[in-house]
């Protein structure tokens, strides 16, 4: 698996950070890849308009688990506006790159952060 | 059920309640195709006012339906997803807007009609992303202008006239997700086409825009231009309507990303539902809406 992953990745695959649920999370986010299987689901907590802890449980392959770990990292102490301009490259480029059979696990997590922010808008209405 | 017998149960329906269904640019395209109306928030909500019917369906987000309400009084507004809603026009509520009114008693406030009627009914005018730089051009030079909700309408607005508006910190969370790289990957892709983007976007990428166009202007632009590809920077349920309208001219997404859920939260199902039990029904009451009215009307004006 070395021969595909660069060594940040691998090390984000190894020892992921922020794994887990946040208990009272302020939103959550559920994805899945019908092609590959991978499932993500990605907690944050927000204080005033600050994401400031996120966490995550993915099921799937390396890529999967180091793209949600680095997300996680990505998205801590932004604002929510600043968290929703995290694409999916720069997921990709903070983790030094992703091979191209990979580059959809970069788009789940941030398709995960998308939808966990779009629970958090949701629920700060009722 | 399948999609063709829903549909043919809707329209039964809707002639027995003499229902118009009024459909928003940024709808599922199943639901576009069996629209009587499709465009923006306010020209349906116009068309509304004229037709001859009794009930209207708006296939749209909670605002929309509120605005439909504050102009059609006499008739049951319903909105087939209750949880649509539009996440920028929840970010400002009657509350805030009166604080910030205190602190700027002499100020002339806009409100993009993407607000809840409670706060247009806080308002001097409206506008829509069509109209808002006329509307503010149109205020007297010297008065103070709150503009409410949207920081980045607001501030192409202002840098377009060259004139300081107290903003509200609002944004649409679909637009903001358009990144300049996105724009530019999709000029390198496609370097002949023109790219047309909606003022909701972040200022960088409209800095990148050959032109800004509310929802409608785009479709009306699509229609006139000479030039046979357009990138679309704005919500991607436009480009059923775009690419119907002009099956000659190749249209791009910006990204294919660029989805509101709230639009998408609106099905045939649910619209079937709707009718037949009228509800969802959107009501605003009639304090609220006499006050509201008048910054619509200000606007139409």
């Amino acid at each position: 698996m070395d021969g595909l992953y660069n060594s940040k990745v691998m090390e984000h695959f190894r020892n992921p950070r922020n794994v887990g649920e946040i208990e009272n999370p302020d939103g959550v986010g559920h994805v899945g890849n019908p092609v590959c299987g991978d499932i993500m689901e990605l907690y944050i907590k927000v204080n005033g308009n600050r994401i400031t802890d996120a966490k995550f449980k993915t099921f799937g392959c390396g890529a999967a688990i180091a793209t949600s770990s680095m997300v996680t990292e990505l998205v801590r102490g932004k604002t929510v506006e600043e968290a929703l301009r995290i694409s999916n490259r720069a997921v990709a480029e903070a983790l030094g790159g992703l091979p191209p059979v990979k580059m959809h696990c970069s788009v789940l997590a941030e398709q995960a952060l998308k939808s966990a922010i779009e629970d958090y808008l949701k629920r700060r209405i009722k | 059920m399948k999609s063709e017998e829903i549909i043919s149960k809707i329209m039964e329906l809707k002639n027995r309640r003499k229902a118009i269904l009024l459909v928003h640019n940024y709808q599922r395209p199943e639901v576009q195709d069996i629209s009587d109306h499709i465009g923006d928030s306010l020209e349906l909500s116009r068309k509304a006012a004229k037709a001859d019917a009794e009930v209207i369906v708006f296939c749209g987000v909670h605002f929309m339906a509120e605005t439909a309400a504050i102009l059609n009084p006499d008739k049951i507004v319903l909105l087939p997803e209750e949880k649509a809603g539009c996440p920028m026009a929840d970010m400002i509520t009657r509350d805030s807007l009166l604080e910030l009114k205190k602190k700027h008693p002499e100020a002339v406030v806009v409100a993009y009609v993407n607000t809840s009627a409670e706060v247009k009914a806080e308002a001097d005018v409206c506008c829509t992303s069509a109209n808002a730089v006329e509307i503010v051009a149109s205020l007297p030079g010297e008065k103070e202008i709150i503009f409410v909700p949207d920081k980045y309408l607001g501030s192409y607005v202002g840098n377009k006239l060259g004139r300081k508006m107290i903003l509200w910190p609002g944004y649409c969370p679909t637009h903001v997700a358009i990144l300049a790289e996105n724009v530019k990957k999709a000029k390198s892709e496609h370097p002949e086409a023109k790219v047309i983007v909606h003022p909701e976007c972040t200022t960088d990428v409209i800095a990148l825009a050959d032109e800004v166009k509310s929802t409608n202007g785009m479709c009306k632009f699509a229609l006139e231009t000479e030039t046979k590809e357009i990138i679309v920077g704005t919500e991607t349920g436009i480009l059923h309507r775009m690419r119907r309208e002009n099956p000659t001219k190749k249209i791009y997404p910006v990204s294919e990303n660029v989805v509101c859920h709230n639009m998408k939260s609106i099905t045939l199902e649910k619209i079937l539902w709707s009718l037949e039990d009228l509800k969802p029904r959107i009501v605003v009451p009639e304090e609220t809406r006499v006050r509201a009215i008048k910054a619509i009307e200000a606007m139409i004006k």
